[in-house]
């Protein structure tokens, strides 16, 4: 692993690109932590409350005081969009980590032993790619109700069987090396097997999928946001805020494009990050 | 003959899948909260019993399993999905047949310019690859893919429509126009069919900014793939000997660089259709176009479970026929599977 | 028979992970006309690079010729602009690889492949006679554009896309034109190959490690094949090979090279009868003989050296039992010891 760390390190110095994506999710990061610390410990972290009223004269364009402009019940857009961002954030890691442990697992215990198992999880995610996420996550978000927990879970339901495909892929290409045919037929459990030899060697293709994939995910969620199955009224989030104030692109264009603005940087961030470390990857 | 084997296997796996996607949505239509007919008529249930009655016959809701699961087989085939609670309590139907050829339009135009855009820019930073115009292309796609389809619809909507001016701000045609006829079932294609060209062009001009959004959020990916691909071939064997037989540089590009490398794109090109007609979920409600994305989204306001499930279906249907050709399509160009 | 090609001085750089290297460090080296010379050598001594060099197809950006000339019939190749330098390949220099399954584009049939060679010669030498003003002959189909499929033959091609296919001894020929690169075997491929390279009727063919990719049996009717269109057509033959044994049965003349340099170059007879380079002399003794029981194959000691580093010395030196003192302090140049006989080693010169 600290190896790991720093092939990292010696990338973000030498590629500039990969570094800014670096500076982006690092920046998104920390202020979504200083957010949920400020609203675990009841404190105000942003200038204005993100739900308080006529904090500002209504519809207000950017200034000094309201950075982001006000909305038109004269809330401050500023703080609206900095108390959203734990909710994007979020919900790209917990869902990423979640397919990265639950592919990991099956695909590698596919691809190693093969047979019914692998038969069944092959097909199990045909069906799966035969449907668009965004529209199996709707009609399951429409079982479980809205929430941006719900969405975690409707997400992690639907975003594993990549992960599978890839990790089963790579477990094939490692499967009849000599180590892990010898840790095989010398009769170690499955489970042994599969977590302590499989795994840590199919990793590193695993990881940079998953980093350029919490952008993905983020995408995914605003647009569950955007249809209004996320957060409840009257708390902000970005795909939400594009979706209500798609009313004020005349009077107030502000409105929709920061909150926009803010998920593409995002984005962009994962992208550049994912993009240079696999660039170092293949390089190798 | 081969290819045929093999287009009838990919139909057969085709089928297959649409039928677990029937199956999925059928036991998802009995998890939702309360009964199924609840769930159709709300509290018009309790108001009209004879209703509810009627329906309860017409779509066996009150069989066993099993009988359900058969006659809601027998019913989607007929095209019979349920009724829907968010339009008035029309027939799903009837709803998705009003609005799936406009999103449709959508989806060809989009995929047409995203085609056109992502293979002009993938060849052009091919052509100068690692110089700025690389890098200019790098991050125009980049911000392209990195942002949600609505957000780089509502630009669109204030550069094109309030900035400038020249482009309507929503709807699919000017409503005072007579609409024509149903020929295809496309209203573009219709008008042209019929002569109608003051629809025709109306209808052109409202289709513009909503698949324009689609494409510059898709057109990213095509553009990494053909760059990457055209990067490899011209690296390969066979373009030196080419180049070794005297071809100039442009009959090696177009003639065994370009079409060796667009074989990629075939199965790009599926994802990225899957890709756009979810995209009208989002850009339709930006521009108020009538299609099926827009019918999605009050579906879903409105707890509207026969709608919701049933422009699922409507969804896998159009993204498996998709994969099908491309598969097929792709077996025809690479003479390996044809023949093989 | 006056001399076709006359390399002098060539030296080729090349760019490689950020570090400089000469591929070809100034090579001098002539070929008659109509002869069959062979270029031996391990992998990275360069050969591969002087074949290209010779047919212009360097990879750019990475390669560039730093100083010499490589007169063709007189003209300097390596001063012609790259589109001058097409009008060279294939109707005068053509050339064959020595994978013949990825030297073919796995789409297109080899009919198609063909026909685009027969049809750029047609089209060739119409712009030739309306450029010397003859009387204007039609202008040839233009080769059909991508189309996939099994390529039809145009009629007007049909006769010579035959006549081709038999020269190198495929007798089947419809049913071989319409035929993928991948369902022929390695042998038919390679025939193909040289068909699509004399389409043009080239004076010089440059064939590199043509046989190394096929088993000993199709490596020999190769061979043989190569040898009969010399005789037959008269053109002339650059085998580049790291076998001695397959230049011994072509080849009139043959050319050592180590580390970009060549190190000896004689009549085939000469020198596998007298080799005088201890390089040579190394090699020959690589080969594994029939005739010669009991006798052990002695491999050179040492390997490569790293061409990253440019040094004043015999590149050989450091795995030569003969080294002398001399021997890294300057380059030996090539000494004429016999006539035509010529050796880079201070053993034999100074």
């Amino acid at each position: 692993m600290g190896s790991r760390l720093r092939q990292v390190a010696s990338l973000l110095r030498s590629n500039r690109e990969a570094a800014l994506g670096a500076v982006i999710v690092l920046a998104f990061a920390v202020t979504s932590l200083v957010v949920e610390a400020g609203i675990l410990l009841n404190l105000q972290v942003v200038p204005y409350s993100p739900i308080q009223q006529n904090v500002g004269p209504l519809l207000a364009s950017p200034s000094l005081a309201h950075p982001f402009g006000t909305d038109s019940l004269g809330r401050d857009l500023f703080s609206r969009i900095i108390y959203a961002m734990p909710n994007d954030v979020a919900v790209g890691y917990v869902v990423v980590a979640s397919a990265l442990a639950v592919g990991s697992v099956l695909g590698s215990f596919a691809g190693i032993y093969g047979g019914i198992a692998d038969e069944l999880l092959m097909r199990f995610t045909d069906v799966f790619f035969a449907l668009p996420v965004l529209v199996l996550a709707m009609v399951i978000a429409l079982l479980l109700g809205s929430g941006v927990t719900n969405m975690m879970i409707v997400l992690a339901i639907v975003w594993w069987p990549p992960y599978a495909r890839l990790a089963r892929g790579e477990a094939l290409k490692v499967a009849h090396q000599n180590y892990i045919e010898a840790a095989r037929l010398s009769g170690l459990k499955a489970r042994k097997l599969i977590f302590e030899h499989v795994i840590p060697n199919i990793s590193g293709t695993l990881l940079v999928y998953a980093t350029l994939d919490i952008g993905t995910v983020i995408l995914t969620y605003s647009g569950l946001a955007y249809v209004g199955l996320a957060v409840r009224y009257p708390y902000p989030d970005w795909g939400l805020m594009v979706s209500d104030y798609n009313a004020y692109v005349l009077s107030a264009p502000w409105l929709p494009l920061f909150p926009g603005l803010m998920i593409s940087l995002g984005v962009i961030g994962f992208s550049l990050l994912g993009d240079g470390i696999k660039e170092t990857m293949e390089k190798r | 003959m081969n290819l045929l084997r093999f287009a009838l296997r990919r139909l057969l796996f085709a089928v297959l899948v649409l039928a677990s996607v029937l199956t999925i949505t059928f036991v998802l239509s009995h998890l939702i909260p309360g009964n199924v007919l609840q769930a159709w008529l709300g509290r018009s249930a309790a108001q009209f019993p004879n209703l509810a009655a009627a329906y309860a016959q017409k779509y066996h809701l009150t069989d066993s399993i099993p009988v359900q699961y058969f006659y809601y087989l027998v019913n989607m085939l007929q095209g019979n999905l349920g009724i829907s609670p968010s339009r008035g309590f029309i027939p799903v139907g009837q709803v998705i047949s009003e609005t799936l050829p406009f999103t449709l339009q959508i989806v060809f135009f989009s995929f047409i310019f995203s085609l056109a855009m992502g293979l002009l820019l993938g060849i052009l930073a091919a052509r100068y690859y690692r110089s700025p115009a690389d890098n200019a292309i790098r991050l125009f796609y980049l911000g392209g893919y990195s942002s949600p389809p609505y957000f780089i619809a509502v630009i669109l909507l204030i550069v094109f429509s309030f900035y400038l001016g020249i482009l309507p701000s929503g709807g699919a045609y000017d409503v005072s126009l007579t609409t024509p006829s149903i020929i295809t079932g496309l209203p573009i294609l219709d008008s042209l069919l019929e002569g109608n060209l003051a629809y025709f062009q109306s209808a052109m001009v409202h289709v513009l900014l909503p698949s324009f959004s689609l494409a510059l959020a898709s057109f990213g990916i095509i553009t990494r793939v053909a760059r990457s691909s055209l990067l490899e071939v011209m690296q390969t064997d066979y373009i030196r000997a080419a180049r070794a037989k005297g071809l100039s540089e442009g009959a090696v590009f177009f003639r065994h660089a370009l079409p060796n490398a667009s074989v990629s794109l075939i199965t790009i090109s599926s994802l990225i259709v899957t890709f756009l007609i979810t995209g009208t979920i989002f850009v339709e409600s930006v521009f108020a176009y009538p299609g099926m994305g827009q019918f999605v989204v009050t579906a879903l306001a409105g707890l509207d479970y026969p709608g919701v499930l049933a422009t699922t279906l409507v969804f896998a249907v159009v993204i498996v026929a998709t994969n099908f050709v491309a598969d097929v399509l792709y077996a025809y160009v690479d003479p390996q599977i044809r023949l093989g | 028979m006056a001399s076709l090609l006359e390399v002098s001085d060539l030296t080729v750089n090349y760019n490689s992970r950020g570090s400089q290297l000469k591929a070809l460090n100034s090579v001098t080296l002539s070929v008659k006309s109509e002869e069959f010379l062979a270029v031996v050598g391990e992998s990275g001594c360069g050969k591969t690079t002087l074949g290209l060099s010779i047919i212009g197809l360097l990879p750019p950006g990475s390669a560039w010729f730093s100083s010499g000339s490589i007169a063709y019939k007189g003209v300097d190749l390596a001063s012609l602009r790259p589109k001058e330098m097409r009008n060279y390949r294939g109707s005068e220099i053509a050339m064959i690889f020595q994978e013949p399954l990825t030297s073919l584009n796995p789409l297109r049939t080899v009919g198609f492949q063909l026909v685009e060679a027969i049809k750029l010669r047609k089209s060739r030498r119409h712009k030739a006679d309306v450029e010397a003003g003859a009387r204007s002959r039609p202008l040839p189909g233009r080769p059909s554009m991508p189309s996939f499929g099994r390529a039809r033959i145009p009629d007007d091609v049909a006769e010579e896309v035959e006549a081709m296919l038999s020269l190198v001894r495929i007798a089947d020929a419809k049913d071989v034109v319409s035929r993928y690169p991948f369902e022929l075997s390695g042998g038919m491929r390679q025939r193909a190959m040289i068909a699509m390279a004399l389409a043009q009727q080239p004076a010089l063919l440059i064939a590199d490690e043509p046989t190394t990719a096929l088993d000993v049996t199709t490596q020999a009717q190769v061979l043989k094949l190569m040898k009969e269109i010399k005789d037959k057509l008269g053109t002339t033959i650059i085998l580049v090979t790291h076998d001695l044994a397959v230049a011994s049965q072509v080849a009139d003349r043959v050319i050592v090279m180590y580390a970009g340099r060549i190190v000896e170059d004689a009549g085939v007879f000469e020198l596998f009868s007298k080799p005088l380079h201890p390089y040579t002399q190394g090699l020959l003794s690589c080969i594994p003989k029939g005739d010669r029981k009991g006798s052990e194959l002695s491999p050179i000691p040492g390997s490569l050296p790293d061409l990253r580093f440019d040094v004043n010395a015999c590149r050989f030196q450091p795995r030569c039992k003969y080294a002398m003192k001399v021997c890294s302090e300057r380059v030996p140049p090539l000494f004429e010891v016999d006539e035509g006989h010529k050796v880079a080693c201070f053993l034999h010169g100074e």
